[in-house]
């Protein structure tokens, strides 16, 4: 146990160092202040578009965080490493994976109120949208995650990470926003599309660190 | 009146298939070609 | 009858004897599609105009089958993948690889066919409907697996890696068919935005199932061509 929180605190580490966070929350509002240029200033559309909006943004910033995930990792060395610890190399890679939600997609997911005061989204939604987003990162971290593995013999493997995980974040993406747009309707319950979520979060989480431990494996041997 | 959809539907069917069956032929064939060459030695 | 499955795709495991199968089915099979084809477009040729949608209904004839082989056609490469990975059968990744590009062009098809039918439709060239959207996030997959195919320089890595990616890609498919059809429940549009029709009148049905068998002739006769290409590709590097 105290190795997995070692190994999720020394990714936490590597991504603050390298100053991804901030590169990660700055794309997010670069994507964010691109919107209005593009679909106009108008309050009222940008109010209704919000929640569909910020998701989309999430996690496409989400998607551009994923090629720094392994790839350090395995060219220096330090995946072969993980795989002779005693823990299990899919538990090491659960480790790695939670230290990148919690460096790079919480703070993502911080933003998301500022980001949404940009695009005049209605306060009283916010806390159901970021519910939403709590209960479904998880998933696209994993299947990102998948993608990363995936990808990671590849130089400059970064877009096609983000077109492999692209179909898998399709789901994610349909249920996460209908959990915003519950949000946004009163009257509409919301604790249905959380659970949808939160159960698609909780099986990638299990069965992602097989698919990724695989594709590993496949790199490195 | 609508043909014109149904011509380009039909269009948009065959010309792509007859790209692919011709590329994967010259593709084929070169293959081949490439098989049946002396090994290149020193 | 599973184990006979199983001797002749072990006797076929040897890539010599199964290009010696393939030479011999090529041709034949190559002739069996065309002939399928061309009946079926004969009998296309005399389906009646139907009741809403006039003489475009013809349009579902490429439509509906290329849709049937873009879906096929990830089945095929999934299955071939299992061979590969899981029972390490010689020639499940040639199989995987020959067939990807077949699949990604019926795909294609699919989408433009698609936009061109329900244009006279409902007069847009794009619509979010439940079967068109989950096709175009099927021409994804293929065209991320076949870039992973590409994007690996070792091609042994490049197989496991691309195998891996099918089988994992493939519980994605009827996860995104349906959430797909529940999103698309959800935010109905005005028009009732639906590529599906009610049970098929015979008129109708016929001419579909034999464009259909056509398709999917064609499919097996490109990807055998390009099995036969990626074996000889196989045989080249191995030489070199």
């Amino acid at each position: 146990m105290s190795l997995f929180m070692t190994l999720c605190g020394a990714h936490i580490r590597l991504a603050w160092r390298g100053g991804q966070t901030v590169l990660a929350v700055s794309f997010l509002f670069i994507a964010v202040t691109l919107l209005p240029f593009g679909l106009g200033p108008e309050l009222k559309l940008l109010r209704a578009l919000a929640p569909g909006l910020l998701w989309v943004v999430l996690a496409i910033s989400l998607l551009t965080t994923l090629d720094k995930l392994f790839q350090a990792d395995f060219e220096d060395g330090t995946l072969d490493r993980l795989r002779l610890l005693p823990l299990a190399f899919e538990a090491a890679l659960l480790a790695k994976l939670c230290g990148h939600f919690l460096a790079l997609v919480l703070p993502l997911i911080l933003s998301v109120p500022l980001a949404g005061l940009l695009l005049n989204i209605d306060g009283a939604r916010l806390p159901l949208l970021l519910a939403a987003m709590v209960c479904g990162a998880p998933a696209l971290v994993m299947l990102g995650g998948i993608g990363a593995g995936l990808a990671v013999s590849v130089r400059r493997g970064g877009l096609l990470t983000v077109l492999i995980a692209m179909p898998f974040y399709v789901p994610v993406l349909i249920f996460g926003a209908a959990a915003s747009q519950a949000a946004l309707a009163t009257g509409t319950a919301l604790w249905p599309y959380l659970g949808i979520l939160a159960a698609l979060s909780a099986a990638t989480i299990l069965l992602a660190p097989f698919a990724i431990a695989a594709a590993l494996r496949v790199a490195q041997d | 009146m609508y043909d014109t959809y149904i011509y380009l539907s039909y269009a948009a069917t065959f010309v792509p298939l007859a790209v692919l069956i011709g590329v994967s032929f010259k593709q084929l064939n070169e293959a081949r070609r490439l098989v049946q060459l002396p090994a290149e030695s020193d | 009858m599973l184990k006979a499955l199983e001797n002749i795709s072990a006797h076929y495991a040897n890539p010599t004897r199964f290009m010696a199968l393939a030479a011999k089915w090529h041709a034949p099979l190559w002739g069996l599609a065309a002939l399928c084809l061309a009946y079926g477009l004969y009998r296309v040729a005399y389906v009646p105009d139907d009741y809403q949608q006039g003489a475009t209904v013809k349009i579902m004839f490429v439509h509906v089958p290329a849709a049937w082989m873009a879906l096929f056609g990830y089945s095929f490469i999934f299955f071939a993948s299992v061979a590969a990975l899981v029972f390490r059968h010689p020639l499940g990744h040639v199989a995987a690889r020959a067939a990807a590009p077949v699949g990604a062009v019926f795909t294609l098809i699919a989408l433009v066919t698609g936009s061109l039918w329900g244009q006279p439709m409902w007069g847009t060239w794009w619509v979010w409907d439940a079967r068109l959207t989950s096709v175009l996030v099927l021409f994804f997959i293929y065209l991320g697996y076949i870039a992973l195919w590409q994007a690996i320089d070792e091609p042994t890595r490049a197989a496991r890696a691309a195998s891996l990616l099918a089988i994992v890609g493939f519980i994605n498919v009827p996860i995104v068919k349906f959430s797909v059809d529940w999103w698309n429940t959800l935010h109905q549009p005005a028009s009732v935005s639906r590529l599906a029709r009610p049970a098929l009148h015979a008129d109708f049905l016929y001419p579909l199932l034999i464009m259909g068998l056509g398709f999917l002739l064609l499919f097996l006769a490109l990807t055998l061509t390009r099995m036969q290409m990626e074996i000889l590709r196989q045989k080249l590097r191995r030489r070199s």
